[in-house]
Protein backbone atom coordinates (compact mmCIF):
# COMPACT_ATOMS: atom_id res chain seq x y z
CA UNK A 1 0.00 0.00 0.00
CA UNK A 2 2.80 2.39 0.69
CA UNK A 3 5.63 3.39 -1.43
CA UNK A 4 9.23 3.82 0.40
CA UNK A 5 8.57 7.39 0.79
CA UNK A 6 5.59 6.63 3.18
CA UNK A 7 3.30 8.36 0.26
CA UNK A 8 -0.04 6.06 0.19
CA UNK A 9 -1.35 4.96 -3.24
CA UNK A 10 -4.87 4.89 -2.42
CA UNK A 11 -6.70 1.46 -4.17
CA UNK A 12 -9.65 1.54 -6.19
CA UNK A 13 -12.50 1.14 -4.24
CA UNK A 14 -13.39 3.79 -1.53
CA UNK A 15 -15.74 5.52 -2.84
CA UNK A 16 -18.27 2.80 -1.83
CA UNK A 17 -22.17 3.39 -1.10
CA UNK A 18 -21.09 4.80 2.61
CA UNK A 19 -19.37 7.69 1.52
CA UNK A 20 -17.28 8.78 3.49
CA UNK A 21 -18.06 6.19 6.50
CA UNK A 22 -14.85 6.12 8.21
CA UNK A 23 -16.60 4.07 10.71
CA UNK A 24 -14.86 1.08 11.26
CA UNK A 25 -14.39 0.00 14.85
CA UNK A 26 -10.79 0.06 15.68
CA UNK A 27 -8.86 0.12 18.80
CA UNK A 28 -7.01 2.98 20.09
CA UNK A 29 -3.91 0.50 21.16
CA UNK A 30 -3.82 -0.38 16.84
CA UNK A 31 -4.87 3.07 15.81
CA UNK A 32 -2.17 5.36 17.27
CA UNK A 33 0.89 2.97 15.56
CA UNK A 34 2.02 4.65 12.98
CA UNK A 35 2.05 2.56 10.02
CA UNK A 36 5.34 3.78 9.47
CA UNK A 37 7.00 2.25 12.14
CA UNK A 38 8.84 4.85 13.19
CA UNK A 39 6.58 5.84 16.65
CA UNK A 40 3.62 6.49 17.98
CA UNK A 41 1.01 8.61 16.39
CA UNK A 42 -0.41 11.22 19.17
CA UNK A 43 -2.34 13.72 18.27
CA UNK A 44 -1.32 17.38 17.08
CA UNK A 45 -4.41 18.73 18.52
CA UNK A 46 -7.72 17.64 20.67
CA UNK A 47 -11.09 19.06 20.26
CA UNK A 48 -13.85 19.96 22.54
CA UNK A 49 -17.23 20.57 20.92
CA UNK A 50 -20.84 20.06 22.09
CA UNK A 51 -23.00 17.54 19.81
CA UNK A 52 -24.69 19.47 16.39
CA UNK A 53 -21.78 22.15 16.52
CA UNK A 54 -20.07 20.81 13.60
CA UNK A 55 -17.36 18.72 14.69
CA UNK A 56 -17.45 16.45 11.78
CA UNK A 57 -17.86 19.06 9.04
CA UNK A 58 -15.52 21.06 10.13
CA UNK A 59 -13.05 18.14 10.35
CA UNK A 60 -13.84 17.46 6.89
CA UNK A 61 -13.63 20.70 5.66
CA UNK A 62 -9.93 20.57 7.08
CA UNK A 63 -8.53 17.55 5.82
CA UNK A 64 -9.83 19.13 2.07
CA UNK A 65 -8.60 22.28 2.82
CA UNK A 66 -4.88 21.27 3.41
CA UNK A 67 -5.10 19.04 0.72
CA UNK A 68 -5.88 21.78 -1.65
CA UNK A 69 -3.56 23.99 -0.09
CA UNK A 70 -0.75 22.44 -2.53
CA UNK A 71 -2.76 24.32 -5.25
CA UNK A 72 -1.76 27.48 -4.01
CA UNK A 73 1.41 27.20 -1.92
CA UNK A 74 4.36 26.42 -3.76
CA UNK A 75 6.72 23.30 -2.49
CA UNK A 76 3.72 22.69 0.28
CA UNK A 77 3.03 18.56 -0.01
CA UNK A 78 0.22 16.48 1.75
CA UNK A 79 0.05 13.74 2.27
CA UNK A 80 -1.88 10.59 4.85
CA UNK A 81 -0.18 9.01 7.10
CA UNK A 82 -2.39 5.67 7.05
CA UNK A 83 -4.74 3.67 4.94
CA UNK A 84 -7.67 5.08 6.22
CA UNK A 85 -7.21 8.76 6.29
CA UNK A 86 -6.21 8.12 2.77
CA UNK A 87 -9.95 6.27 1.96
CA UNK A 88 -10.92 9.33 3.82
CA UNK A 89 -9.35 12.05 1.65
CA UNK A 90 -11.48 10.43 -1.21
CA UNK A 91 -14.51 9.88 0.38
CA UNK A 92 -14.21 13.68 1.76
CA UNK A 93 -13.45 15.00 -1.68
CA UNK A 94 -16.13 12.97 -3.04
CA UNK A 95 -18.70 14.10 -0.40
CA UNK A 96 -17.62 17.53 -0.78
CA UNK A 97 -17.84 17.46 -4.43
CA UNK A 98 -21.72 16.09 -4.26
CA UNK A 99 -22.93 18.08 -1.31
CA UNK A 100 -22.78 15.66 1.37
CA UNK A 101 -23.01 16.24 4.79
CA UNK A 102 -22.05 13.78 7.24
CA UNK A 103 -24.39 11.91 9.15
CA UNK A 104 -24.77 12.84 13.03
CA UNK A 105 -23.19 10.69 15.27
CA UNK A 106 -25.89 7.58 16.19
CA UNK A 107 -24.91 6.02 19.26
CA UNK A 108 -25.50 2.72 17.27
CA UNK A 109 -23.18 3.26 14.11
CA UNK A 110 -20.90 6.32 14.85
CA UNK A 111 -17.11 5.47 16.02
CA UNK A 112 -14.33 7.88 16.88
CA UNK A 113 -12.18 8.39 13.32
CA UNK A 114 -8.70 9.74 13.16
CA UNK A 115 -7.08 11.74 10.25
CA UNK A 116 -3.74 11.25 9.89
CA UNK A 117 -1.43 13.50 7.58
CA UNK A 118 2.02 14.69 6.96
CA UNK A 119 2.49 18.22 5.69
CA UNK A 120 5.86 19.36 4.71
CA UNK A 121 7.62 22.72 3.36
CA UNK A 122 4.65 24.25 5.18
CA UNK A 123 6.58 27.53 6.01
CA UNK A 124 7.28 28.99 8.71
CA UNK A 125 6.45 25.90 10.58
CA UNK A 126 8.17 23.41 8.22
CA UNK A 127 7.03 19.99 8.51
CA UNK A 128 4.24 18.80 10.84
CA UNK A 129 2.04 15.72 11.21
CA UNK A 130 -1.36 17.07 11.67
CA UNK A 131 -3.37 13.83 13.75
CA UNK A 132 -6.51 14.77 15.00
CA UNK A 133 -9.63 12.33 16.13
CA UNK A 134 -13.13 12.89 15.32
CA UNK A 135 -14.49 12.19 18.51
CA UNK A 136 -16.44 12.77 21.81
CA UNK A 137 -15.12 14.29 24.49
CA UNK A 138 -14.94 14.35 28.15
CA UNK A 139 -15.54 17.76 28.36
CA UNK A 140 -18.93 18.75 26.64
CA UNK A 141 -19.84 14.99 25.16
CA UNK A 142 -19.22 12.71 27.83
CA UNK A 143 -22.75 11.14 27.48
CA UNK A 144 -21.44 9.88 23.75
CA UNK A 145 -18.01 8.17 25.15
CA UNK A 146 -19.75 5.29 26.17
CA UNK A 147 -20.66 4.38 22.41
CA UNK A 148 -17.01 4.31 21.03
CA UNK A 149 -16.10 1.48 22.61
CA UNK A 150 -12.26 1.95 24.52
CA UNK A 151 -12.07 5.56 25.59
CA UNK A 152 -9.23 7.08 23.46
CA UNK A 153 -6.55 8.83 26.12
CA UNK A 154 -6.57 12.71 25.80
CA UNK A 155 -3.44 14.76 25.61
CA UNK A 156 -4.39 16.93 28.07
CA UNK A 157 -0.79 19.02 27.03
CA UNK A 158 -1.41 19.38 23.68
CA UNK A 159 -3.51 22.76 22.37
CA UNK A 160 -7.58 22.34 22.13
CA UNK A 161 -10.01 23.49 19.51
CA UNK A 162 -13.30 24.43 21.22
CA UNK A 163 -15.78 24.28 18.61
CA UNK A 164 -18.41 26.48 19.09
CA UNK A 165 -21.37 27.20 17.36
CA UNK A 166 -23.16 30.77 18.40
CA UNK A 167 -25.82 30.06 16.50
CA UNK A 168 -26.61 26.61 17.79
CA UNK A 169 -26.65 28.03 21.22
CA UNK A 170 -29.13 28.60 23.65
CA UNK A 171 -30.46 31.56 25.47
CA UNK A 172 -29.15 30.25 28.80
CA UNK A 173 -26.09 28.55 27.09
CA UNK A 174 -25.07 31.43 25.29
CA UNK A 175 -24.66 33.86 28.71
CA UNK A 176 -22.35 30.65 30.37
CA UNK A 177 -19.99 30.74 27.84
CA UNK A 178 -17.71 31.16 30.89
CA UNK A 179 -18.37 27.88 32.38
CA UNK A 180 -18.20 26.15 29.80
CA UNK A 181 -14.08 26.64 29.63
CA UNK A 182 -14.51 26.14 33.44
CA UNK A 183 -15.98 22.66 32.65
CA UNK A 184 -12.97 22.03 30.18
CA UNK A 185 -10.24 23.28 32.63
CA UNK A 186 -12.34 21.17 35.53
CA UNK A 187 -11.94 17.67 33.35
CA UNK A 188 -8.19 18.67 32.12
CA UNK A 189 -7.51 18.89 36.21
CA UNK A 190 -9.45 15.51 36.58
CA UNK A 191 -7.12 13.60 34.08
CA UNK A 192 -5.14 13.18 36.48
CA UNK A 193 -2.09 14.21 33.78
CA UNK A 194 -0.75 16.82 36.09
CA UNK A 195 2.32 17.40 33.85
CA UNK A 196 0.44 20.29 32.23
CA UNK A 197 4.25 21.75 31.51
CA UNK A 198 1.92 24.04 29.20
CA UNK A 199 -0.94 26.48 30.16
CA UNK A 200 -3.96 25.56 28.47
CA UNK A 201 -3.90 26.46 25.17
CA UNK A 202 -7.27 26.73 23.15
CA UNK A 203 -8.58 27.99 19.89
CA UNK A 204 -12.17 28.91 19.81
CA UNK A 205 -13.48 28.20 16.93
CA UNK A 206 -16.68 30.17 16.33
CA UNK A 207 -18.53 27.23 13.73
CA UNK A 208 -21.28 27.73 11.24
CA UNK A 209 -19.87 31.55 10.70
CA UNK A 210 -22.22 31.51 7.62
CA UNK A 211 -25.35 31.44 10.15
CA UNK A 212 -24.23 33.38 12.81
CA UNK A 213 -27.04 36.25 12.97
CA UNK A 214 -25.23 39.32 14.26
CA UNK A 215 -22.07 38.83 13.17
CA UNK A 216 -20.43 41.82 12.91
CA UNK A 217 -20.07 42.76 8.59
CA UNK A 218 -16.54 43.44 9.17
CA UNK A 219 -16.06 39.31 9.99
CA UNK A 220 -18.46 38.05 7.80
CA UNK A 221 -16.81 39.87 4.95
CA UNK A 222 -13.73 37.93 5.79
CA UNK A 223 -15.72 34.88 5.53
CA UNK A 224 -16.73 35.84 2.40
CA UNK A 225 -13.69 36.66 0.89
CA UNK A 226 -11.57 33.98 2.03
CA UNK A 227 -8.50 34.02 -0.23
CA UNK A 228 -8.26 30.68 -0.27
CA UNK A 229 -11.62 30.16 -1.48
CA UNK A 230 -11.55 32.66 -3.99
CA UNK A 231 -8.00 31.49 -5.51
CA UNK A 232 -9.60 27.45 -5.62
CA UNK A 233 -12.94 28.82 -7.42
CA UNK A 234 -11.33 30.74 -9.74
CA UNK A 235 -9.45 28.53 -11.00
CA UNK A 236 -10.61 26.58 -14.17
CA UNK A 237 -13.32 23.75 -12.71
CA UNK A 238 -13.14 25.14 -9.17
CA UNK A 239 -11.86 23.00 -5.92
CA UNK A 240 -13.52 19.72 -7.75
CA UNK A 241 -11.84 19.59 -10.81
CA UNK A 242 -10.14 16.57 -11.42
CA UNK A 243 -6.42 15.99 -11.41
CA UNK A 244 -5.50 18.65 -9.34
CA UNK A 245 -3.03 17.40 -7.13
CA UNK A 246 -0.73 16.66 -11.15
CA UNK A 247 -0.66 20.43 -11.74
CA UNK A 248 1.80 21.02 -8.66
CA UNK A 249 4.43 22.93 -10.97
CA UNK A 250 1.87 25.71 -11.69
CA UNK A 251 0.39 26.66 -8.27
CA UNK A 252 -2.75 28.58 -9.12
CA UNK A 253 -3.79 31.65 -7.90
CA UNK A 254 -0.17 33.08 -7.57
CA UNK A 255 -1.10 35.40 -10.96
CA UNK A 256 -4.68 36.33 -9.73
CA UNK A 257 -5.65 39.72 -9.03
CA UNK A 258 -4.88 39.79 -5.71
CA UNK A 259 -4.69 43.50 -4.18
CA UNK A 260 -2.59 42.18 -1.04
CA UNK A 261 -0.41 39.78 -2.62
CA UNK A 262 -0.55 36.11 -2.83
CA UNK A 263 -3.14 34.57 -1.51
CA UNK A 264 -1.30 32.46 1.26
CA UNK A 265 0.42 35.74 2.96
CA UNK A 266 -3.70 37.57 2.39
CA UNK A 267 -4.72 34.16 4.28
CA UNK A 268 -2.35 34.96 7.40
CA UNK A 269 -2.93 38.36 7.30
CA UNK A 270 -6.45 38.08 7.78
CA UNK A 271 -5.92 35.51 10.14
CA UNK A 272 -4.29 37.78 12.70
CA UNK A 273 -7.33 40.13 12.13
CA UNK A 274 -10.04 37.69 12.54
CA UNK A 275 -8.65 36.82 16.16
CA UNK A 276 -8.52 40.46 17.36
CA UNK A 277 -11.78 41.30 15.97
CA UNK A 278 -13.24 38.58 17.39
CA UNK A 279 -12.05 39.44 20.58
CA UNK A 280 -13.49 42.91 20.09
CA UNK A 281 -16.85 41.22 19.19
CA UNK A 282 -16.39 39.07 21.94
CA UNK A 283 -15.52 41.52 24.49
CA UNK A 284 -18.68 43.48 23.36
CA UNK A 285 -21.29 41.51 25.45
CA UNK A 286 -21.58 40.20 28.69
CA UNK A 287 -21.07 36.89 28.46
CA UNK A 288 -17.79 36.75 25.91
CA UNK A 289 -16.40 39.32 28.45
CA UNK A 290 -17.15 36.83 31.09
CA UNK A 291 -15.10 34.38 29.28
CA UNK A 292 -11.93 36.02 28.56
CA UNK A 293 -11.60 37.38 31.91
CA UNK A 294 -11.97 33.37 33.03
CA UNK A 295 -9.27 32.96 30.19
CA UNK A 296 -7.12 35.15 31.93
CA UNK A 297 -7.66 34.60 35.65
CA UNK A 298 -6.76 30.71 34.71
CA UNK A 299 -3.83 31.93 32.68
CA UNK A 300 -5.47 29.77 29.29
CA UNK A 301 -4.17 30.80 26.05
CA UNK A 302 -7.00 31.67 24.20
CA UNK A 303 -7.08 32.24 20.09
CA UNK A 304 -10.38 33.33 18.30
CA UNK A 305 -10.97 31.76 14.59
CA UNK A 306 -14.04 32.28 12.47
CA UNK A 307 -15.36 29.29 9.70
CA UNK A 308 -17.67 28.11 7.91
CA UNK A 309 -17.35 24.44 7.11
CA UNK A 310 -19.68 24.37 4.00
CA UNK A 311 -20.05 28.12 3.12
CA UNK A 312 -23.69 27.71 3.10
CA UNK A 313 -27.08 26.19 4.63
CA UNK A 314 -28.69 26.26 1.52
CA UNK A 315 -29.94 22.54 2.03
CA UNK A 316 -32.43 19.94 1.62
CA UNK A 317 -32.06 17.18 4.28
CA UNK A 318 -28.72 16.68 4.31
CA UNK A 319 -27.84 17.68 0.75
CA UNK A 320 -26.01 20.88 -0.27
CA UNK A 321 -27.62 22.98 -3.12
CA UNK A 322 -24.01 23.30 -3.90
CA UNK A 323 -20.79 21.86 -3.49
CA UNK A 324 -18.71 22.63 -0.36
CA UNK A 325 -17.00 26.34 -0.20
CA UNK A 326 -15.07 25.95 3.20
CA UNK A 327 -14.14 29.42 4.53
CA UNK A 328 -10.83 30.11 6.68
CA UNK A 329 -10.96 26.33 8.09
CA UNK A 330 -7.48 26.35 8.27
CA UNK A 331 -6.84 29.15 10.59
CA UNK A 332 -7.25 27.30 13.76
CA UNK A 333 -4.85 24.55 12.80
CA UNK A 334 -2.19 27.71 11.59
CA UNK A 335 -3.28 29.11 15.38
CA UNK A 336 -2.63 26.06 16.85
CA UNK A 337 1.06 25.13 15.43
CA UNK A 338 1.58 28.81 16.82
CA UNK A 339 0.58 27.71 20.01
CA UNK A 340 2.72 24.54 19.77
CA UNK A 341 1.01 21.71 18.44
CA UNK B 1 -44.45 45.95 -8.16
CA UNK B 2 -41.62 48.30 -9.12
CA UNK B 3 -40.73 49.92 -12.63
CA UNK B 4 -36.81 48.82 -12.99
CA UNK B 5 -35.61 50.55 -16.05
CA UNK B 6 -32.69 48.18 -15.77
CA UNK B 7 -34.50 45.02 -16.98
CA UNK B 8 -37.37 47.21 -18.43
CA UNK B 9 -39.81 44.73 -16.52
CA UNK B 10 -41.92 45.44 -12.80
CA UNK B 11 -40.93 43.45 -10.40
CA UNK B 12 -41.88 42.12 -7.23
CA UNK B 13 -41.32 44.69 -4.36
CA UNK B 14 -40.32 41.50 -1.53
CA UNK B 15 -40.31 38.20 -2.37
CA UNK B 16 -43.72 36.43 -2.76
CA UNK B 17 -45.42 35.95 0.68
CA UNK B 18 -47.13 33.42 2.16
CA UNK B 19 -50.37 35.29 2.21
CA UNK B 20 -50.15 36.37 -1.77
CA UNK B 21 -49.27 32.53 -2.28
CA UNK B 22 -52.42 31.71 0.14
CA UNK B 23 -55.03 33.52 -2.46
CA UNK B 24 -53.57 31.21 -5.08
CA UNK B 25 -54.37 28.21 -3.22
CA UNK B 26 -57.86 29.06 -2.45
CA UNK B 27 -58.27 30.20 -5.76
CA UNK B 28 -56.57 27.97 -7.95
CA UNK B 29 -58.50 24.81 -8.55
CA UNK B 30 -55.09 22.28 -8.80
CA UNK B 31 -54.73 19.12 -6.53
CA UNK B 32 -51.19 19.30 -6.17
CA UNK B 33 -51.57 22.06 -3.93
CA UNK B 34 -53.28 20.37 -1.45
CA UNK B 35 -53.47 20.97 2.30
CA UNK B 36 -51.18 18.59 3.17
CA UNK B 37 -48.78 19.78 0.46
CA UNK B 38 -49.19 23.16 2.72
CA UNK B 39 -48.23 21.72 6.16
CA UNK B 40 -44.85 20.21 4.26
CA UNK B 41 -44.17 23.55 3.08
CA UNK B 42 -45.01 25.42 6.38
CA UNK B 43 -42.97 22.85 8.44
CA UNK B 44 -40.00 24.06 6.30
CA UNK B 45 -40.77 27.70 7.04
CA UNK B 46 -43.52 28.01 9.45
CA UNK B 47 -45.56 30.62 9.10
CA UNK B 48 -46.56 33.89 11.08
CA UNK B 49 -48.76 36.33 10.99
CA UNK B 50 -48.11 40.42 9.82
CA UNK B 51 -48.58 41.49 13.47
CA UNK B 52 -45.64 38.79 14.89
CA UNK B 53 -43.16 39.75 12.10
CA UNK B 54 -40.15 41.80 13.85
CA UNK B 55 -36.53 41.68 12.67
CA UNK B 56 -35.84 38.67 13.62
CA UNK B 57 -38.12 36.56 12.14
CA UNK B 58 -39.57 38.18 9.08
CA UNK B 59 -38.64 35.94 6.31
CA UNK B 60 -41.30 32.96 7.75
CA UNK B 61 -43.86 35.79 6.44
CA UNK B 62 -42.37 34.73 2.71
CA UNK B 63 -43.30 31.83 0.66
CA UNK B 64 -40.21 29.26 0.73
CA UNK B 65 -39.44 25.65 0.35
CA UNK B 66 -41.00 25.88 -3.38
CA UNK B 67 -40.04 23.88 -6.29
CA UNK B 68 -39.32 26.14 -9.21
CA UNK B 69 -41.90 24.43 -11.37
CA UNK B 70 -44.45 25.35 -8.38
CA UNK B 71 -43.04 28.52 -8.47
CA UNK B 72 -44.20 28.79 -12.41
CA UNK B 73 -47.52 27.80 -11.44
CA UNK B 74 -48.16 30.21 -9.43
CA UNK B 75 -46.49 33.12 -11.62
CA UNK B 76 -49.10 31.56 -14.89
CA UNK B 77 -51.87 31.87 -12.13
CA UNK B 78 -51.41 35.29 -11.93
CA UNK B 79 -51.23 36.28 -15.34
CA UNK B 80 -49.48 34.82 -19.02
CA UNK B 81 -46.93 38.41 -18.63
CA UNK B 82 -45.35 37.21 -14.66
CA UNK B 83 -42.64 34.77 -14.76
CA UNK B 84 -39.90 33.98 -12.67
CA UNK B 85 -36.49 36.60 -13.76
CA UNK B 86 -33.50 34.93 -15.25
CA UNK B 87 -30.33 35.39 -13.78
CA UNK B 88 -29.10 38.13 -15.64
CA UNK B 89 -32.40 39.96 -14.72
CA UNK B 90 -31.91 39.08 -11.30
CA UNK B 91 -28.25 40.50 -11.25
CA UNK B 92 -29.61 43.86 -13.03
CA UNK B 93 -32.25 44.45 -10.31
CA UNK B 94 -29.76 43.91 -7.65
CA UNK B 95 -27.58 46.21 -8.80
CA UNK B 96 -29.80 48.94 -9.90
CA UNK B 97 -31.46 48.69 -6.20
CA UNK B 98 -28.34 48.65 -4.14
CA UNK B 99 -27.53 51.89 -5.77
CA UNK B 100 -30.47 53.35 -4.93
CA UNK B 101 -31.73 55.05 -1.39
CA UNK B 102 -34.63 53.38 0.59
CA UNK B 103 -37.70 54.73 -0.05
CA UNK B 104 -39.23 57.06 2.62
CA UNK B 105 -42.44 56.14 0.89
CA UNK B 106 -44.32 53.62 2.72
CA UNK B 107 -44.99 51.20 -0.55
CA UNK B 108 -47.86 50.15 1.28
CA UNK B 109 -49.25 53.02 0.69
CA UNK B 110 -48.79 52.93 -3.33
CA UNK B 111 -50.38 49.75 -3.65
CA UNK B 112 -54.10 50.94 -3.91
CA UNK B 113 -55.31 47.76 -5.47
CA UNK B 114 -53.95 45.73 -2.89
CA UNK B 115 -56.01 43.58 -0.29
CA UNK B 116 -56.29 44.11 3.39
CA UNK B 117 -54.32 41.66 4.38
CA UNK B 118 -51.56 42.32 2.05
CA UNK B 119 -51.60 45.65 2.76
CA UNK B 120 -50.89 44.56 5.89
CA UNK B 121 -47.64 42.66 5.90
CA UNK B 122 -46.06 45.65 3.53
CA UNK B 123 -47.08 47.83 6.21
CA UNK B 124 -45.42 45.97 8.77
CA UNK B 125 -42.47 44.81 6.39
CA UNK B 126 -42.19 49.07 5.80
CA UNK B 127 -41.86 49.13 9.52
CA UNK B 128 -39.41 46.72 9.97
CA UNK B 129 -37.15 46.97 6.51
CA UNK B 130 -35.00 49.82 9.08
CA UNK B 131 -34.41 47.56 11.76
CA UNK B 132 -33.23 44.44 9.54
CA UNK B 133 -30.76 47.37 8.36
CA UNK B 134 -29.62 48.01 11.43
CA UNK B 135 -29.78 44.70 12.66
CA UNK B 136 -27.07 43.90 9.95
CA UNK B 137 -25.16 46.88 10.49
CA UNK B 138 -25.37 48.04 6.72
CA UNK B 139 -26.41 50.85 4.94
CA UNK B 140 -29.97 50.95 3.80
CA UNK B 141 -30.88 50.69 0.63
CA UNK B 142 -33.60 50.14 -2.09
CA UNK B 143 -32.16 47.04 -2.32
CA UNK B 144 -32.66 45.85 1.38
CA UNK B 145 -35.27 47.59 1.16
CA UNK B 146 -36.99 45.26 -1.26
CA UNK B 147 -34.94 42.03 0.62
CA UNK B 148 -32.72 41.25 -2.28
CA UNK B 149 -30.36 41.16 0.25
CA UNK B 150 -31.30 39.78 3.84
CA UNK B 151 -34.20 38.23 2.36
CA UNK B 152 -34.46 35.03 0.91
CA UNK B 153 -32.41 32.93 -1.82
CA UNK B 154 -34.49 33.35 -5.00
CA UNK B 155 -35.15 30.63 -7.85
CA UNK B 156 -33.71 32.37 -10.98
CA UNK B 157 -33.41 31.11 -14.52
CA UNK B 158 -30.06 30.76 -15.78
CA UNK B 159 -28.76 29.33 -19.35
CA UNK B 160 -29.51 30.68 -22.74
CA UNK B 161 -32.05 30.36 -23.59
CA UNK B 162 -33.07 29.55 -20.03
CA UNK B 163 -32.95 25.64 -19.22
CA UNK B 164 -32.06 25.53 -15.38
CA UNK B 165 -32.43 26.92 -11.78
CA UNK B 166 -29.80 28.07 -9.63
CA UNK B 167 -30.74 30.75 -6.70
CA UNK B 168 -29.39 34.43 -6.44
CA UNK B 169 -29.78 36.52 -3.15
CA UNK B 170 -28.30 37.00 0.09
CA UNK B 171 -30.61 35.31 3.04
CA UNK B 172 -31.13 36.58 6.60
CA UNK B 173 -27.90 34.60 8.26
CA UNK B 174 -30.88 33.39 10.90
CA UNK B 175 -32.95 32.06 8.16
CA UNK B 176 -30.08 30.75 6.51
CA UNK B 177 -26.24 30.88 6.40
CA UNK B 178 -24.68 31.52 2.80
CA UNK B 179 -21.70 33.41 2.12
CA UNK B 180 -22.05 33.40 -1.72
CA UNK B 181 -22.11 36.72 -2.99
CA UNK B 182 -24.88 38.15 -5.24
CA UNK B 183 -23.11 40.15 -7.47
CA UNK B 184 -20.94 36.86 -8.75
CA UNK B 185 -22.62 34.36 -10.68
CA UNK B 186 -24.39 32.24 -9.28
CA UNK B 187 -23.18 28.74 -8.06
CA UNK B 188 -24.51 25.37 -9.90
CA UNK B 189 -27.11 23.43 -8.10
CA UNK B 190 -25.81 19.70 -7.45
CA UNK B 191 -29.05 19.01 -6.23
CA UNK B 192 -32.18 18.45 -8.61
CA UNK B 193 -34.50 21.05 -7.21
CA UNK B 194 -37.50 19.41 -8.71
CA UNK B 195 -36.66 16.92 -6.41
CA UNK B 196 -35.51 18.89 -3.32
CA UNK B 197 -37.62 21.08 -1.54
CA UNK B 198 -35.44 23.80 0.13
CA UNK B 199 -36.69 25.80 2.77
CA UNK B 200 -34.48 29.42 2.07
CA UNK B 201 -35.65 28.88 -1.71
CA UNK B 202 -38.23 31.99 -2.17
CA UNK B 203 -38.96 34.04 -5.34
CA UNK B 204 -40.21 37.39 -6.73
CA UNK B 205 -42.10 37.56 -9.99
CA UNK B 206 -41.52 40.00 -12.83
CA UNK B 207 -43.66 41.36 -15.56
CA UNK B 208 -43.36 43.06 -18.73
CA UNK B 209 -46.65 44.92 -19.30
CA UNK B 210 -47.85 47.40 -17.41
CA UNK B 211 -50.11 46.51 -14.62
CA UNK B 212 -52.19 48.96 -15.18
CA UNK B 213 -53.56 46.96 -18.69
CA UNK B 214 -55.03 44.40 -16.51
CA UNK B 215 -56.54 44.23 -12.96
CA UNK B 216 -57.44 40.37 -13.34
CA UNK B 217 -54.30 39.19 -11.56
CA UNK B 218 -54.68 41.89 -9.02
CA UNK B 219 -58.10 40.94 -7.84
CA UNK B 220 -56.77 36.92 -8.47
CA UNK B 221 -53.69 37.67 -6.17
CA UNK B 222 -54.54 40.06 -3.88
CA UNK B 223 -51.57 41.46 -4.06
CA UNK B 224 -48.39 43.63 -4.30
CA UNK B 225 -48.15 41.63 -7.95
CA UNK B 226 -51.20 43.42 -9.45
CA UNK B 227 -50.59 47.01 -7.47
CA UNK B 228 -50.43 50.15 -9.65
CA UNK B 229 -47.20 50.25 -11.04
CA UNK B 230 -44.48 53.14 -10.12
CA UNK B 231 -41.61 54.24 -11.26
CA UNK B 232 -38.57 53.63 -9.84
CA UNK B 233 -35.51 55.67 -9.08
CA UNK B 234 -33.45 52.78 -10.81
Amino acid sequence: MKGSSGCLIAPLGFLGKNAPGPRKPESQAQADIDPRGIGILTPSVEIVSSPGHGRTSLLWAMVFMLRQLSRVWPGYLCWPLDHTTGSSLLEIHEALRLGRLPEPWSSSDSLPHRFALHLRNMNPWGERQFVIWDAPDLAFTPERLGTTGTPRQVSWNKPFFWFLSLSDLDEVRARFLDLELDELIRVRHASGEVAREYPLRVVIVLTKGDAIGDLPPNLRCFLKEDPLARALATSEGGPFRARDELELEQPIGMNADYPEGDPISAYFRARNQIDELARDWMRSNSSGRALLARADDMNVKLKFSLVSATGSGFISGRQLATAWSPRRVLDPYFWALELGA
Amino acid sequence: MLWCEEVGAYVHWLPVTKIQFEYFLCAAPDAHFDAPWYDEILRLNPRISPCELGARNYWRALMTGLRPSEAQRFASWCGDDYRLPTEAEWSSIFHAARKVPPKNEPFAGMCEGASDRVQEILWRFDEVAPQIAQQMRCAPSLGSQMLLQFGTLEWVQTGSPPSAWSVKGEPAPGFCGDLSIPGLPAEPLIADPESCRFAAAGFRLIRFRSPEISGGAQAKNGSAAGSRGKEAES
